[in-house]
Order: C-alpha cells, then structure tokens, then sequence
C-alpha cells in the first residue's frame, strides 16, 4: 500500500479513538487496520499517548509560592485601603465587600459573642461552690456541615427567638449575677439588635444568594442551637 | 465504586471549601491558603504544561492572585476547584497573545510540528513525556492539554481559543503523533 494511502488512514486514527467516525468510516477504517500492520501499530502508540495523557500525576512547584501571593495579596489590599481612605471616606473596601453584606460579619461576630455570653452564663448559674472546667454545652457535637448546594432560607425568627430566649434567661437570673455579667449581656443585646436590623437590610438586597443563605444560616443554626441548649439548662437548674 | 461514606466525605470536604471561599471573599488570608495548599499542585500542573516549565510558576501565582480577586463572584454553584479550574484555564489563555496572532500560529505551526521540530525534539533522549508536551508548538500544546489532560471537548476549546472544532481536531492527532516519540520516557 502506498505511503499517501496510509497517511490517510492514520489521519482518522485519533478520531477513531474518540469516537468521532461516521459508522461507514468507521467499518472502513476497520477493515483497513485489519490488513495493514503499520496503522494498528500507529494506533496502539496514539492509544497509549492519550493513556498517558490522563494518567499524569500532578505535582506541587518545587518552591513554595505562597509567600509572594501572600505578599502581593496583602499589598494590594493596602493599596486599595488607602485609595479608600483617599476617596472614599467612611466606606468599606469595594472588592471585598462587593455582596454589600459587612453586615454578615457583623451578625456572626455578634452571635459568637452573644453565645459565649450564653455559655459564661451558664456556667456561672450552674456552678456550684468548688465546680471547674468547661461548660457542658461546649461539649456538644458539632452539626453536620449544611450543603452549600441547597438553598436554605434565612430565617429570621431563629434570631427574634434568641434574643428573646437569652433575655428571659437574664431577667430571671439578673439576681445572681455580677453587674459586669449583666452588663456585657445587655450591651451584647443591643449590638445583635442593630447586627440583624443590618442582615436583613443588606438579604434584601440579595435575597437570592444561595451561597451567602447557606453560609449564613449554617452558622446560626449552631448558635442558635448553643443558645437553645444555654437556655434550657438553666432553667433546669432554676 | 464509590461507597456512601466516599460520596459523604466529598461533599463534606466540598462544604469546607465553601467556607473557607466565603471566608477568603471577605479578606481572611488563612482560608485562601488552605485552598491554594489545596489546589496548587493541579493548578501548577496545568500551567507547566500550558505555558512550559519557565513560565509556570509566575501563571501560577497570577491565577492565585486573580483567584482572590474574583472570589466575590464564586457563587457555590460548582465545586470551587472546578471554579478555579476555569479561570485558571482562562487566565493561562489570556496569557498567550491575541486571537489574530493565535491564529497566524497554527497557520505556522503546522510545518514545525510536522516537520524539523517535530523530528529534532524526538533525538533528544533526555526529554521525558511532560517535556515534550511543553515543547509541541503552542496551538497543538493547548489544544492537547484542554483535550486529552483536561478533558474539554472540541467545541469548549474551539470557544476558548477561537479556532473551529475541526482545527482543534487536526490539532489533537498532530500533537499525539508527535508525542508517540515519548511513551517510553
């Protein structure tokens, strides 16, 4: 067989293996590979190289590239904190904040803080003279992680029942605890109050961010939790 | 087979990288390193053969760099390593020169595979499989990469790289011939 004869079967080789022929062509070809020593061999080769192809194992750099990404992350966001003190007086980073929802932070630092108020709380009602370590509550398994693939609505009666749950708790142990505790309870109450006024402002204008709802309402569920837990125990112990 | 608890480990694993892009998106640096410490060996891996061993490591830290960017546009709606995937691919692309020379080069390119380069690289006894794909002329390297490494089909890659799914086909079969040249290394 001639040399152009051949070259234009090898030329539908790598189609043949995707499978990408036309079923005459394909039976052609075939018949063709079935008489011609060259173009199996050619074949077998352009076999292994696709076999090759996706067996490759991926490996790290062999220098650590972390540290110049660090270093130029880093500068351009001080770059962009001064452009914005320049400019943009009282705003908050544009890139970082392009959801428009600080107040998300806002909202879980406050949870956080109101939860371990909570625990602190618990602690100091249920520990009788001599008691030591951590509150049990703490003890409690995590919730399994929320999928960030299904939506989850933000809810936001979780956080009127949470305030409502932990200022009952106050004013019926207001007695028994410090001024300082009372304190920093109520000035958490104040701060939660203004922190959802926010969330809910800023869900408002991006109600249908499935990412955010489920990033958010996976971490009040636990402190909610943490809080409903805080709040029966204590009252077990009342 | 993927069993149960498999299934369940990865869409755990894929919940924390959620959270820790929700993290970076709003500055935190520790999550974002624990997502490239995560994803730099297949990003890197990508760019080495993308754009050769010189350039790989500045396309990595530039894909990184854009990745932190961007984040504010990760929705959630795939995985991030294929959100990173994608715009590590089209990071790399955008690298390359424009669209009219892109095309002048596999209009070049032709000959070279085919011919003196195609031969001349095969005498190298030192060149191993990765090498060589690093040295197939630029058109034939991408289109074999995004193909056969990545597993795009010839339409995503004809978009990509504004060629016509043909192109990229007569493309594919003449960086596989060249590299038979390198099974054994």
């Amino acid at each position: 067989m001639g040399a152009n004869m051949s070259h234009q079967w090898t030329d539908l080789l790598s189609a043949y293996i995707d499978g990408e022929l036309d079923e005459p062509t394909r039976l052609a070809l075939e018949a063709h590979l079935e008489a011609c020593a060259e173009c199996r061999e050619t074949l077998r080769e352009l076999e292994q190289v696709v076999w090759r192809a996706r067996t490759l194992q991926d490996r790290p750099p062999e220098t650590d590239l972390w540290p110049a990404i660090a270093e130029r992350i880093r500068a351009a966001g001080e770059q962009r904190d001064e452009s914005s003190a320049e400019g943009m007086a009282g705003q908050r980073g544009a890139r970082r904040f392009a959801f428009s929802i600080p107040q998300l932070v806002a909202a879980g630092l406050a949870l956080a803080f109101l939860s371990g108020g909570a625990v602190w709380l618990v602690s100091r009602a249920g520990a009788g003279p001599g008691t030591e370590g951590p509150p049990r509550i703490a003890a409690e398994p995590a919730d399994p992680p929320v999928s960030t693939a299904t939506f989850v609505s933000f809810d936001a009666t979780d956080y009127d029942l949470a305030v409502a749950d932990l200022r009952q708790l106050l004013a019926e142990h207001r007695d028994v605890l410090d001024s300082a505790t009372v304190r920093v309870l109520e000035e958490s109450l104040v701060t939660i109050d203004r922190a959802i006024e926010e969330v809910r402002a800023a869900l408002a204008a991006d109600p249908a961010n499935p990412y955010l709802n489920a990033y958010l309402a996976d971490h009040v569920r636990r402190k909610m939790q943490l809080l409903r837990r805080a709040t029966a125990l204590v009252s077990a112990q009342s | 087979m993927t069993t149960t608890t498999g299934r369940d480990q990865q869409a755990a694993a894929r919940a924390e990288e959620a959270r820790d892009a929700a993290w970076a998106a709003r500055g935190d640096v520790a999550a974002f390193e624990r997502l490239y410490r995560h994803h730099v060996a297949r990003i890197h891996g990508l760019a080495r053969r993308m754009v050769g061993p010189e350039e790989s490591d500045d396309a990595t830290q530039e894909i990184f760099i854009r990745a932190w960017e961007k984040l504010h546009t990760f929705r959630g709606d795939s995985a991030f390593g294929t959100w990173l995937h994608r715009l590590a691919v089209n990071v790399l692309l955008a690298r390359r020169s424009t669209l009219a020379t892109r095309r002048q080069r596999f209009q070049e390119d032709d000959g070279v595979l085919d011919g003196k380069a195609g031969q001349g690289i095969a005498h190298e006894l030192r060149v191993d499989f990765e090498t060589a794909i690093a040295r197939l002329p630029s058109g034939a390297r991408e289109v074999f990469v995004l193909h056969d490494v990545e597993g795009y089909k010839h339409e995503e890659i004809a978009d990509l790289l504004g060629i016509s799914p043909g192109t990229s086909k007569s493309q594919l079969h003449r960086a596989r011939m060249a590299l038979r040249a390198y099974l054994d290394r």
